[in-house]
């Protein structure tokens, strides 16, 4: 019921909607998805592109790993996590977390708690291509104060 | 022993390398990774390897504290993530 896949081609959220009710059957009662875009600015740099990169499996095992820790933290029947890597363009979809449960409240926290983690957990590194340069993307202090605000 | 060393993201980039085979005497630990490699590599990339904010990971463990390797092992060098 934790499915983690790293891959370059994009995914449909209306085939992995379709698959994660289909496979929760008549226990799910919520879904809940968030997906993750690439911007055109940040701020005052415009972006061209993103270059995501891994490490082979460190990183399906670092997502499992998040995986694992919201099924223990609350009551959940089906979670997905889709990340891409490569070379993403603006408004292309970079993450997909998909979190089905019986009710909303668990469905929504899990998912927002698994996005937190991705940020600071997950083994990616982000380079930004610019106009004029490029630059790794570092994660910020919000970043983990978010992830660390879940250990509570 | 032969130890695999590999640098992601930017500290492939500052060590222009994206993996290096390395012999290290029977014995050694994941310290000596970084002494190994101190004639391949020019002062900017070894300060950036040698980072407060870099892992280093053991078959894909991250290591909490200096650890002996064994003939095979993988040492990668992580300069700090950012997924989702």
């Amino acid at each position: 019921m934790i499915e983690v896949r790293v891959q370059e081609v994009d995914f449909s959220i209306d085939a992995e909607w379709s698959k994660c009710r289909m496979r929760m059957a008549g226990e799910g009662g919520a879904i809940v998805a968030f997906a993750g875009l690439v911007r055109d600015r940040f701020e005052d740099r415009e972006i061209q592109g993103l270059q995501l990169e891994h490490y082979p499996g460190m990183t399906e095992a670092s997502m499992k790993k998040i995986g694992e820790y919201a099924v223990k933290k609350w009551s959940l029947l089906d979670v997905l996590i889709i990340h891409r890597v490569g070379l993403l363009k603006p408004s292309d979809q970079i993450v997909l977390v998909m979190v089905g449960s019986g009710h909303r409240p668990d469905a929504f926290a899990a998912c927002e708690c698994i996005m937190d983690f991705l940020k600071t957990e997950a083994v990616f590194w982000k380079k930004e291509q610019g106009t004029e340069q490029s630059r790794w993307v570092e994660s910020t202090q919000d970043d983990r104060d978010r992830r660390t605000s879940w250990e509570s | 022993m032969r130890i695999t060393v590999r640098f992601f993201a930017s500290l492939r980039e500052i060590t222009a390398i994206d993996s290096i085979e390395i012999d290290l005497p029977h014995g050694s630990g994941s310290g000596d990774v970084v002494r190994a490699l101190r004639d391949d590599l020019d002062p900017d990339a070894l300060a950036a390897i040698e980072g407060d904010q870099v892992k280093i990971a053991v078959n894909q463990v991250i290591l909490r504290t200096e650890q002996n390797l064994n003939d095979g092992d993988e040492v990668a060098f992580l300069p700090p993530i950012t997924g989702g």
